[in-house]
């Protein structure tokens, strides 16, 4: 798993600084950037943060053997990730609406790219979640909670650098 | 392979509030003050919550020291990668190109 995120620092990192160093170089994406609602992207942080929360109860219980909680605090991790998920949808569904799509400038390009691989990983951490599920709920394999909370901590992590730079840097 | 902490829930409804709290400054901030400075106060925040999510959610400060070196060695490598870029794009030309302005 460590390698696996010493891989994703690098592919999310790389987007992350080519847009900052891009932005710096391009003052005039402020008419842009005062597009994206920043409200939004601080209710989407707190919601990833406290499936965080979650998905470390779901660890504690998984420590003690305690299948019932550890698939309970999975399961309400895994609603979290796709309130997330929906928040972030309507988020997409207003900026097109509102004409701002990926072609329409440059900004938006790194924002629906960002945002979009970011939800990809919510989406393959919502998969990972549920499979782990499956073998606590038949009371095996309870360390796989653990490794599967480090990946879903590290998704929140990218979500918490995204929020200053998408929605508050404007 | 990752070590077996013993979670202490307690502490980590406290490290989940704290960070909420730094959530609502950083959109406190932008709202009352705004500009680059609320850029700047949320970017420090985020390097906070970084290392409280990193070391007590992910445990990082209980980990093989392999792995905050492994992590730190994919850091190295992104800086690598862009510090010997970084002045060739503030530039508007280079040898066999100008900047494209979308």
């Amino acid at each position: 798993m460590w390698l696996l995120l010493s891989g994703e620092i690098v592919i999310f990192g790389g987007l992350l600084v080519s847009y900052m160093m891009t932005r710096v170089a391009h003052p005039e994406w402020a008419e842009q950037t005062h597009h994206t609602n920043t409200l939004i992207g601080g209710v989407n942080a707190i919601i990833l943060l406290t499936s965080d929360l979650f998905v470390v109860m779901a660890h504690a219980a998984a420590q003690k053997k305690d299948k019932d909680n550890a698939v309970k605090y999975i399961y309400l991790t895994i609603a979290l990730g796709l309130l997330f998920l929906c928040i972030k949808a309507f988020e997409w569904t207003t900026d097109i609406s509102e004409g701002f799509t990926l072609t329409s400038h440059l900004f938006w390009t790194y924002y629906y790219l960002t945002t979009g691989i970011h939800g990809a990983h919510i989406v393959v951490g919502i998969i990972a979640l549920f499979a782990v599920s499956l073998g606590v709920k038949k009371g095996m394999n309870y360390q796989r909670v653990e490794i599967a909370g480090i990946y879903w901590h590290f998704v929140d992590m990218v979500w918490l650098i995204v929020f200053p730079l998408y929605y508050i840097a404007k | 392979m990752t070590i077996e902490a013993e979670v202490n829930v307690k502490k980590m409804f406290q490290v989940w509030a704290l960070l909420v709290t730094l959530i609502v400054l950083a959109l406190v901030t932008f709202l009352t003050v705004g500009g680059a400075v609320s850029a700047q106060v949320a970017l420090t925040l985020t390097v906070v919550e970084w290392v409280i999510v990193g070391g007590w959610f992910m445990h990082l400060n209980a980990e093989p020291k392999w792995v905050v070196l492994l992590l730190g060695l994919a850091v190295l490598c992104l800086v690598f990668l862009f510090a010997f870029s970084y002045f060739d794009v503030l530039n508007d030309t280079g040898v066999n190109w100008i900047r494209f302005n979308p």
